[in-house]
């Protein structure tokens, strides 16, 4: 009987609406062990002092969110990180282009249409947005935005059985069933400007899909929808930063990359998920001490 | 003699929100009600992005209306570059958003909003399960149902990825179609047992006016030739007194709403310009929906409709009506999912037309479950996003959510300062916000401040 928490920080709730997904598998996890935080499912209104297994959905944006990632590690024998804005940042991670003082600004005094010089108070708002691994000790991760459905409940029950779950160490692209012929266009192009070939590797044809720098287990449903991979299970088990994994994989493919890089244009792209956690955002910082 | 109660955090809504309340003297001083969700910046860090990448970037807003937001901003993007869509593409749209209100409104339903209104012993869905496991089991068929529609159509379960500028990447296969109307009859018939279970609720109950309360307020939502509609149309606004005030195309939302700045909450506070604020800070939602339409486009739902006005005035003020209404909307999202996939056209593989960005701007409204949604980018030349305007629901319910609260804790004081009571007051508190169903995650521009500043009139300001 496992004393399970889960805690959303600066994410979406889509990690716990994927974990709803789970139905009557979630429902006898939750018979055979006590949910004791939950504030989207339950009323407790406080973290118990003894957890047995927490998960935490969502990055740190605020300095609230850091306290309550360190007293839920406090309080927990095993943490876990959910989705990849715990995991990596997330999506909310691409905001780490400004500090958090100067993204204030931008939204609330100088967009279009809201009252000039007039800053919200905000004292809890930290510079940059981190993925939970850089306040406290994560035990396992299960990335993804959401993770799978089936990791989920793999990882959970895996855990609860007192074993150690382990993540695919495949990349998207050994999940993809479009064909790889090895040859390559050289000119990158836009989804919406042209129909793919609906059996053929995106990369191939030109799309920049992020399959060869994701890792897999998803069972690549993007490419077989008829979408790219946008990298969302972010870097594989041998790289640490996806973004400079695709750009290697694409300087390898072709001569010639035909895109001038930017970084607020293609962090969107390269490191829609990552970019809080990668060595360029790093680099930034150190540079230019933003 | 000062009284501080909070209700820290709000338990069984989506995301982190907060209610605080000051009595002194007997009175009610001052009621905050403010997300805690942190904010995340999403009209910043869309900027400079590719404009065709934005229905998969938005959709992170929120993990609940993903769906809307992924529609709604490759509408907006859309409608910057002049691009019409096959038909079946946007029948497969159609079906996707209605298959995201089914799935997210029995999540409210059965998950968040039963546990209260069967007054179960243990407040949640394990309880309900236990209680009542048919009705759980139910509930459970429907909610899948919608994640069926929105993996088939979507790609994906949660966060979908089909809808690009130009159309939808994937089509729907005849044998997907054939189970998805299976499960959808199926579906239907248990959204059925579960409305008149609320039904039955309502009418066991309806003579206690003061449960849920609210002022008059102006209400806004989508129709289409004056019906109730979920993913097109026109806007239209009711005023208090329940005339119709305006009837307006989503291009030209700026004649008719503005936003204001409250100085304590710094939430952006949208309202109808011709109205002022607050007087036009108007509410949206199941209940808001059902005030603007004339009636419903699909049978079933149109009988629940009349069932509804037995119990309610149409328009009516009263909160207590959202979770019926979104009860009966549960129906009519199932009779739109089965209504076009009934339809032949919709296995036909012309899904997508290839597009060319330009510059320009673009505006797009979608109804998500609990409310109007829009989005506004401005496009450059080389197809990078220059500016965004996002207003989600919450965005609109919010200041009367908060009056809505306000009014409410004055009509029970008493039991507000009252010991023995008073959990039971702030359970009626609790109860008042998660019939809006808010989303605190989606209210993209809301942030958390303990910043009181008494009687301080909020500044406004015209857009552009
Ligand atoms: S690059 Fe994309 S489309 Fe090509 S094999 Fe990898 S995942 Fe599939
Ligand atoms: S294919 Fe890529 S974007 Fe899609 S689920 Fe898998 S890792 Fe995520």
């Amino acid at each position: 009987m496992a004393k399970i928490l889960i805690a959303g920080l600066a994410g979406d709730s889509g990690c716990q609406v994927a974990t709803l997904a789970l139905h009557e598998k979630l429902l006898q996890i939750l018979s055979e062990n006590e949910l004791v935080y939950a504030s989207t499912l339950i009323d407790a209104k406080q973290i118990p002092e003894e957890v047995d297994v927490a998960i935490i959905e969502g990055g740190i944006r605020t300095e609230h969110e850091k306290h309550l990632a360190e007293e839920i590690r406090k309080k927990s024998k095993t943490v876990i990180t959910i989705g990849s804005c715990a995991c990596f940042g997330g999506i909310p991670g691409l905001a780490n282009l400004e500090e958090g003082g100067e993204l204030l600004k931008k939204v609330y005094a100088e967009l279009e249409g809201t009252v000039e010089g007039h800053l919200p108070v905000h004292d809890t708002l930290t510079n940059y947005v981190a993925p939970v691994g850089n306040v406290v000790k994560v035990d396992y991760s299960i990335p993804g935005c959401p993770p799978e459905i089936d990791d989920i409940a793999y990882v959970l029950t895996t855990l609860l059985e007192g074993k150690v779950p382990l993540l695919s160490k495949s990349d998207v692209c050994d999940d993809c069933k479009r064909e790889r012929l090895g040859t390559y266009k050289t000119a990158a192009k836009r989804l919406h400007e042209s129909i793919p070939d609906p059996d053929r590797c995106l990369l191939e044809q030109g799309y920049l899909c992020m399959g060869p720098a994701t890792r897999g287990g998803c069972g690549a449903p993007c490419p077989a929808a008829g979408h790219t991979c946008d990298g969302c299970r972010g870097p594989t088990e041998k790289n640490d930063d996806q973004g400079l994994t695709m750009l290697d994989a694409l300087v390898s493919l072709a001569n010639e990359l035909g895109v001038n890089l930017s970084l607020p244009r293609h962090s969107g792209s390269i490191y829609r998920y990552t970019f809080a956690s990668s060595r360029i955002e790093k680099l930034l910082r150190e540079r230019f001490k933003i | 003699m000062s009284l501080n109660l909070s209700i820290d955090p709000l338990t069984r809504v989506e995301g982190g929100g907060r209610v605080k309340i000051e009595v002194r003297d007997g009175k009610v001083k001052d009621l905050q009600f403010s997300t805690t969700t942190s904010p995340r910046f999403f009209e910043f860090l869309l900027l400079n992005k590719q404009a065709e990448d934005a229905p998969r970037i938005s959709e992170r807003i929120c993990g609940i209306c993903y769906v809307n937001h992924h529609l709604v901003s490759v509408k907006a993007v859309e409608d910057a570059w002049g691009v019409e869509i096959p038909p079946t593409a946007l029948m497969l749209r159609r079906v996707l958003n209605a298959g995201s209100f089914v799935t997210s409104h029995s999540l409210h339903l059965a998950f968040l909003a039963l546990p209260d209104l069967l007054e179960l012993e243990e407040l949640n869905f394990i309880g309900l399960a236990k209680k009542y496991p048919d009705l759980a089991k139910k509930a459970i068929q429907i909610h899948e149902y919608g994640n069926r529609v929105v993996q088939e159509i979507g790609g994906r379960v949660v966060h979908p990825v089909t809808a690009v500028p130009g159309g939808m990447t994937k089509a729907l296969t005849g044998e997907a179609r054939l189970n998805l109307l299976v499960e959808g009859r199926q579906a239907l018939n248990n959204v059925r047992s579960l409305v008149e279970l609320v039904l039955e609720l309502y009418e066991k109950r309806i003579n206690d006016p003061l449960e849920y309360m609210a002022d008059e307020t102006p209400h806004m939502g989508l129709v289409r030739d004056g019906k109730h509609e979920l993913y097109d149309g026109s806007v239209r606004a009711k005023g208090k007194k329940g005339e119709i005030i305006h009837e307006f195309k989503p291009k030209d939302y700026r004649n008719y709403l503005e936003e204001a700045v409250s100085d304590h909450s710094f939430t952006k506070l949208p309202y109808l310009r011709s109205e002022g604020y607050p007087d036009g800070a108007a509410r949206v939602g199941p209940l808001s929906r059902f005030n603007v339409m004339d009636s419903m486009p699909w049978t079933v739902a149109e009988s629940y409709l009349k069932d509804y006005e037995k119990l309610f005035r149409r328009p009516t003020h009263d909160t207590a009506a959202y979770n019926l209404a979104r009860a009966i909307e549960t129906v009519a999202a199932a009779e739109e999912c089965i209504h076009y996939l009934s339809d032949d056209q919709i296995v036909s593989t012309d899904t997508r037309v290839p597009v060319k960005s330009k510059a320009g701007e673009g505006v797009a409204f979608v109804e998500a479950p609990r409310g109007l949604l829009l989005h506004n980018y401005r496009i450059d030349e080389d197809g990078l996003i220059r500016y965004v305007n996002i207003i989600a629901p919450t965005t609109f319910n919010h200041p009367n959510i908060e009056r809505n609260l306000r009014l409410w804790a004055e009509a029970h004081i008493d039991e507000l300062k009252n010991e023995g009571t008073r959990d039971r007051a702030l359970w009626g508190i609790e109860k008042i916000v998660r019939a809006y169903d808010p989303c605190l995650s989606c209210s993209v521009h809301t942030i958390e401040t303990d910043l009181v500043i008494d009687g301080e009139p909020c500044s406004i300001r015209r857009f552009g």
